[in-house]
């Protein structure tokens, strides 16, 4: 039992600073990060025999977080998100220059956003989840993944960039064309992805 | 590519790897490259991302979490354990359990001796041998009499004797004046043992007869071993062991 013992506390001493990132931004609360944080564990261990790659673990584990998440706001039926229709004109591009973003604002822009949006945004920024990987999480066409990153991207800027500073060329970026004419197919055929 | 088209793509780049495929970037580049505008556009959208990369990774993880899931992982580690000594005990239970119903089993239907009904079936052969000869042929669904007139006062015993690999069922009797019996023997013709190799046959002081009449004696064969002894020239050879005046060969 010593090696389930070492490899349970390996398994948490790898993730769960991750995994509590995660949840915090899912859902906007400390305390509610925490306990998803806590049952995502929980869950982990009693299907740790589920887990056929060892080096799949962080994203087995996010995707238990997600499941638990949506089980909860399910039942709770209490986010509001805005229509992503509500993106507006975005900021006039300015001179580059350094950008700080206020991690409280950023995750108010983030609460306001519908979870399918959320969850996308949050895993590109982790950084260490690939448009693949996002997309068996939350089990979509990797083009869909793309095409809501994009929409959600945008909305982001319109929230944390100010007026008048920094920002994409007002021309086009908010208006989204279809889903079959805003993804070209030549970028995902080089990677061997199916676009639906 | 198009300004429209790479404002998009700068949306969906990222620092790390060239998820967008290589023909992608390398049209955007050549677009960027290009012009000037959405050159600046993709400075701007770089730091962005950084920016909100490093908002995104500046959260703070409370100091006692670690702690609480190390105890969640021991308590399920105990969880697993409880189990495993559950698991192990129902089967020893149950092992336990069959053992058990088996020795019961095996103590309730072993064999009983008894001394008296021992000694019951002794008297029975000394007051009424007769009568335990049919029994026993009955118990064994042989014909209810023996090939030749046997004196039940001489039997010594019915039984069975393993005999070339076969237990053989066999009632003894003794000869009258001295040394000497009469072993018959009697084999059923079902089939389960080879019957091609009786035959009448002699030794120095013993012989076999045969007795196979399948309309007298349905369903089995008799081997009588017997020693020789002195008889009159017409005498049936068992004449010895036969009730007195019953001494005509019958077959």
């Amino acid at each position: 039992m010593a090696s389930v013992a070492g490899g349970l506390h390996a398994l948490i001493d790898a993730h769960y600073e991750a995994l509590y990132r995660y949840a915090y931004h899912l859902t906007g609360s400390a305390a509610d990060a925490e306990d998803l944080t806590q049952e995502t564990f929980g869950k982990a261990f009693a299907r740790l025999n589920q887990l056929r790659e060892p080096e799949r673990a962080k994203a087995w584990l996010f995707s238990i977080l997600r499941n638990l998440y949506l089980h909860k706001i399910r039942d709770e039926k209490r986010h509001r998100s805005v229509p992503l229709d509500a993106v507006g004109d975005l900021p006039a591009r300015t001179e580059e220059e350094s950008l700080d973003i206020d991690p409280a604002k950023l995750q108010q822009a983030l609460d306001e956003l519908d979870e399918g949006f959320r969850t996308p945004l949050i895993l590109f920024y982790f950084e260490d989840f690939s448009y693949r990987d996002i997309a068996e999480q939350m089990e979509l066409p990797i083009g869909t993944v793309m095409s809501r990153l994009a929409r959600a991207k945008a909305y982001l800027r319109t929230k944390l960039v100010p007026p008048g500073s920094n920002g994409y060329a007002a021309a086009g970026i908010h208006e989204m064309p279809d889903k079959q004419q805003e993804i070209p197919d030549a970028g995902f055929r080089t990677q061997g992805n199916k676009v639906t | 590519m198009e300004c429209r088209d790479a404002q998009f793509y700068l949306r969906l780049r990222r620092h790390t790897g060239d998820e967008l495929g290589t023909d992608v970037l390398a049209d955007l580049n050549r677009h960027l490259g290009g012009c000037a505008a959405c050159a600046a556009d993709a400075r701007v959208a770089d730091s962005f991302d950084r920016a909100v990369a490093a908002a995104v990774g500046n959260v703070p993880v409370p100091s006692g979490l670690r702690d609480r899931l190390f105890a969640e992982a021991s308590a399920f580690r105990g969880g697993v354990i409880r189990r495993q000594v559950y698991r192990v005990s129902a089967v020893a239970a149950s092992v336990l359990l069959a053992m058990g119903i088996g020795f019961g089993a095996f103590f309730a239907t072993r064999p009983k001796i008894d001394t008296n009904l021992m000694v019951m079936a002794a008297d029975q052969q000394i007051q009424d041998p007769e009568t335990l000869i049919q029994q026993w042929l009955a118990y064994h669904r042989f014909p209810d009499r023996l090939p030749e007139s046997f004196n039940p006062e001489l039997l010594m015993s019915l039984g069975s004797e393993r005999l070339q690999g076969a237990d053989v069922p066999v009632a003894v009797f003794r000869h009258p004046d001295g040394p000497g019996f009469a072993k018959v023997y009697i084999f059923a013709t079902d089939g389960t043992v080879n019957l091609d190799g009786l035959r009448v046959a002699n030794a120095s002081h013993t012989m076999a007869q045969v007795i196979a009449d399948p309309r007298q004696y349905r369903g089995v064969k008799y081997v009588i071993i017997h020693t020789v002894h002195p008889v009159g020239p017409h005498d049936n050879p068992l004449k010895p062991f036969l009730r007195p005046g019953r001494d005509v060969a019958s077959s």
